[in-house]
């Protein structure tokens, strides 16, 4: 039982002297910085790396530790109230989360999406704590050929984000795949599409499009709708509560969501992003409601937002444990662990077990005072919905375009977000979704990468892409997925838009049921 | 009336000439900019200059400003438009020679300032902890006798420090650099993750990256790319030299200017860098990164840069990453 004593020093820790104020700190700012459009977790922590550089290693930590959760929490309330992720992450919790505000359901998303990161914060913090060491050899397993099964998985899962016609989903895939070849080529160094500007060498930065696509997008749709007088701001906030029928719906889904945040959260490289499509895809195939993804369904807030915060006690086993980080959040973490003087590897745990475990217990206490802090105020941040437009849009512009030149501290991803801002606009205007484009932008480079590694190692034999029992699995479930699409619509199963018309068919003959 | 105007040009000659005497010493607040983001080896080396420069060294205050991008040719471009301001300076590597001799950076040293060179990073040829190859010496027979069977990964682009390393101990062994499996990763962390993993059989990296799970015991290191043995962790660890082959290679860390600075800037930046180098706090920096000091002033560094680009250019040609 020294683990429970460990975590009771940690705790303490985090409530001595000024490591409760610095919690603080952290988690208030880090939700406002989140909460500001085109801002998410890795732009935010960058940010405010700064202001921790004064304390000492402990403090400092423990104060970023508090920015991180503040900050995530703070993406998915720009995401809900005003259709702009600041990160890959939320534009999951977007999908449904602002179809529920503009319906007048946005304190209940607010609400649900605070309760879903607490208990999938918590769920990755009691996995972090107890099965730290296990977990981090299993996740050495996975090499590129691991690696590429499971992104192939997620990339099928992004099928499930398509609205609409199913060759405008196809497209906004490829187009995001390509839009992931842009850049020096790691395998041979060789420089693709970059018009000899060294600001593509690195290629086209995900946060600079992700803002351009949502939040700049955003601006245009809403000028067109004002000059066009359709202009409909939210006239009612609605009640703040949840009501007794969703939690119904989505007690399960905080359950699956942690679950799946955590284990996909493990493996390094993987991320936020294929934790919450995962879960995303998980709740459409179990919901009894799948037709009402993407237009409000509360479960799709609720997984996901699970997922995302349970990925991050995860993602914090290899970085403690091996001293490896596991996503772009964990990997500036280990940079400010660095630049507090203390080298992160596999001692971390042994040698400074005071810091580590002052961490997680901070950690445990920022879950708990982000749900405090933050359910007051959700009445106050509903009301950003009632924002006239003229205004509303020039904040956020103005937020989109300090957020994109806050990535790098250069002018150019300005000029990416603005071009993406176009973009997201024509492409909003053919009903293309936006969304599955960018989860291909997110997953294409490691999916390419991953692939040609792995095939280099085998010298080119495809046997090479299956060397293990897990690479097999994820290969045999994303061939199982499209075998079922491709065969199944004849019979009806699973389309779930049959399913719903089925559905909405019965509820006809007995309509006193609702 | 002469002879006040007399006294007022004399005036006036006193007056720029201290005023050129001033240029030569920052009058503002300083600014490295390192083309990596917080936590690379760019970025911990500036701060390191910056905690030690800011000690009493130096009298205005240092900011460091990250601006990543295309393996630092985007912030060394960005203090470039500064031409002639003290008051802008950056980290650089091989990496500047490297991008001009593939084309991919129309930026030469010659067309900055280099102002020195401080250390240099000495690289460990690491295997898994439970590899058939016990030592250097299995190493290079396996690699002599069926160099397509072993696997080799390392970060972050061909051509770099690591792949320049393996090309000199091909050389120095005769076997083929084309042969063994190569595979580029990302980041330092994920070709350790890949060699923990065992999905590849060998890594070559900076010292620093493996020193931990050396000590842990999780890898082992089989031989240093140094001239000498290095300390802390590694210091079982022979040298190639040592063992007969003439493998010495690391990539250097020094400090640039923009384009067009005055002597007498330059002097002041090179005195202000040797006393830094002189101190215990910086010593510490270098034992903890396993850094070697390499430390050369201006002109010095002005011969090494070139004699580097001469040596990379060959290695480049063996590796056919250059025509």
């Amino acid at each position: 039982m020294d683990t429970i004593a460990f975590l009771a020093t940690g705790i303490a820790t985090a409530f001595s002297g000024w490591n409760f104020v610095y919690v603080l700190i952290g988690a208030f700012v880090g939700t406002w910085i989140g909460m500001l459009p085109g801002l998410g977790p890795s732009t935010g922590i960058a940010l405010l790396l700064p202001l921790t550089y004064g304390l000492d290693p402990t403090g400092g930590m423990i104060m970023l530790c508090g920015i991180y959760f503040g900050s995530m929490y703070g993406g998915s309330i720009s995401s809900i109230l005003l259709n702009t992720p600041g990160d890959v992450s939320s534009v999951i919790t977007m999908l449904d989360g602002n179809p529920m505000a503009r319906r007048g359901r946005g304190g209940a998303a607010l609400f649900c999406a605070a309760v879903a990161s607490f208990i999938g914060g918590s769920v990755g913090l009691v996995g972090l704590t107890f099965l730290a060491e296990p977990i981090a050899r299993f996740a050495l397993r996975f090499g590129p050929a691991e690696y590429f099964a499971l992104m192939t998985f997620a990339l099928i899962a992004t099928a499930t984000l398509m609205q609409g016609a199913a060759v405008k989903g196809l497209m906004a895939i490829v187009i995001g795949l390509m839009i992931a070849t842009v850049g020096i080529d790691l395998q041979s160094g060789a420089a693709r599409f970059t018009m000899n500007s060294p600001n593509l060498f690195d290629g086209i930065s995900l946060i600079a499009v992700i803002i351009g696509l949502f939040g700049i997008s955003e601006v245009f749709t809403n000028i067109q709708e004002i000059m066009a007088r359709r202009w409909g701001k939210v006239e009612t906030v609605g009640r703040l509560w949840m009501e007794p029928s969703e939690w119904k719906r989505c007690r399960f889904s905080f359950l699956r969501g942690s679950v799946i945040g955590f284990m996909v959260g493990v493996v390094p490289g993987a991320g936020g992003a294929v934790a919450t499509l995962l879960s995303y895809a998980a709740e459409r195939r179990s919901s009894r409601h799948p037709e009402e993804f993407g237009k409000g369904a509360i479960e799709g807030v609720a997984g996901p937002e699970a997922a995302n915060n349970a990925s991050v006690g995860g993602a914090l086993i290899p970085l403690f444990t091996l001293g490896l980080p596991g996503s772009s959040a964990t990997a500036i973490l280990l940079g400010a662990l660095m630049i507090f003087g203390i080298q992160p590897g596999p001692h971390l745990f042994t040698e400074n077990p005071d810091l580590v475990w002052g961490i997680i217990g901070s950690l445990y206490v920022a879950n708990v005072v982000l749900v405090i802090l933050n359910i007051p105020f959700i009445g106050i941040f509903v009301r950003m919905l009632m924002m006239p437009g003229a205004p509303l849009n020039a904040i956020i512009l103005l937020l989109a375009v300090t957020g994109a030149y806050s990535l790098n501290n250069n002018v150019f991803d300005i000029q990416v977000a603005l071009v993406f801002g176009v973009i997201g606009f024509l492409l909003r205007s053919a009903q293309v979704p936006l969304a599955p484009l960018v989860l291909a932008v997110a997953l294409g480079g490691g999916l390419e990468q991953s692939l040609r590694q792995a095939l280099s190692l085998s010298d080119g034999d495809p046997a090479g892409l299956v060397p293990s029992g897990i690479a097999a699995v994820f290969l045999g479930l994303s061939a199982l997925l499209v075998l079922l699409a491709a065969i199944l619509p004849a019979t009806r199963l699973m389309s779930p838009r049959n399913r719903a018309l089925r559905r909405a068919a019965k509820k006809e003959k007995r309509p006193q049921t609702q | 009336m002469a002879a006040f105007s007399r006294i007022v040009a004399m005036a006036l000659a006193v007056a720029t000439s201290a005023a050129a005497a001033q240029a030569a010493e920052p009058t503002r607040v300083i600014e490295i900019i390192v083309g990596a983001s917080p936590g690379g080896g760019f970025d911990r080396t500036a701060r390191a200059i910056e905690r030690v420069l800011e000690d009493g060294i130096v009298g205005q205050p240092i900011n460091v400003i990250n601006q990543p991008g295309a393996g630092g040719a985007v912030g060394l471009a960005s203090m470039n438009r500064h031409p002639g301001d003290m008051h802008y300076i950056s980290i650089i590597s091989p990496n500047i020679l490297t991008d001009e001799l593939r084309g991919t950076s129309p930026m030469t040293f010659e067309a900055l300032t280099p102002i020195a060179t401080l250390v240099s990073e000495y690289l460990c040829f690491a295997v898994h902890a439970d590899s058939d190859l016990e030592t250097a010496a299995d190493l290079v027979a396996a690699l002599k006798e069926k160099p397509e069977a072993i696997r080799f990964g390392f970060a972050t682009t061909p051509g770099n420090h690591n792949h320049v390393a393996f090309a000199q101990l091909a050389g120095a062994v005769g076997f083929d650099v084309m042969k063994p499996k190569t595979v580029i990763f990302k980041g330092a962390s994920e070709a350790v993750t890949a060699l923990l993993g065992r999905h590849i059989d060998f890594s070559i990296a900076p010292a620093a990256s493996f020193a931990e799970y050396v000590r842990s015991g999780d890898v082992k290191c089989l031989a240093v790319s140094a001239p000498e043995r290095l300390g802390g962790a590694l210091s079982d660890v022979p040298t190639w030299t040592e063992l007969g082959y003439d493998v010495v290679y690391g990539p250097f860390r020094g400090v640039i200017g923009p384009q067009g600075m005055e002597p007498e800037q330059i002097a002041f930046w090179e005195d202000a860098l040797q006393k830094m180098a002189a101190t215990e706090a910086w010593k510490k920096e270098v034992a903890e990164n396993y850094w070697t000091e390499n430390v050369k002033g201006h002109d010095e560094t002005m011969t090494f840069l070139a004699t580097e680009r001469d040596l990379l250019r060959a290695s480049l040609t063996d590796l056919g990453l250059l025509q």
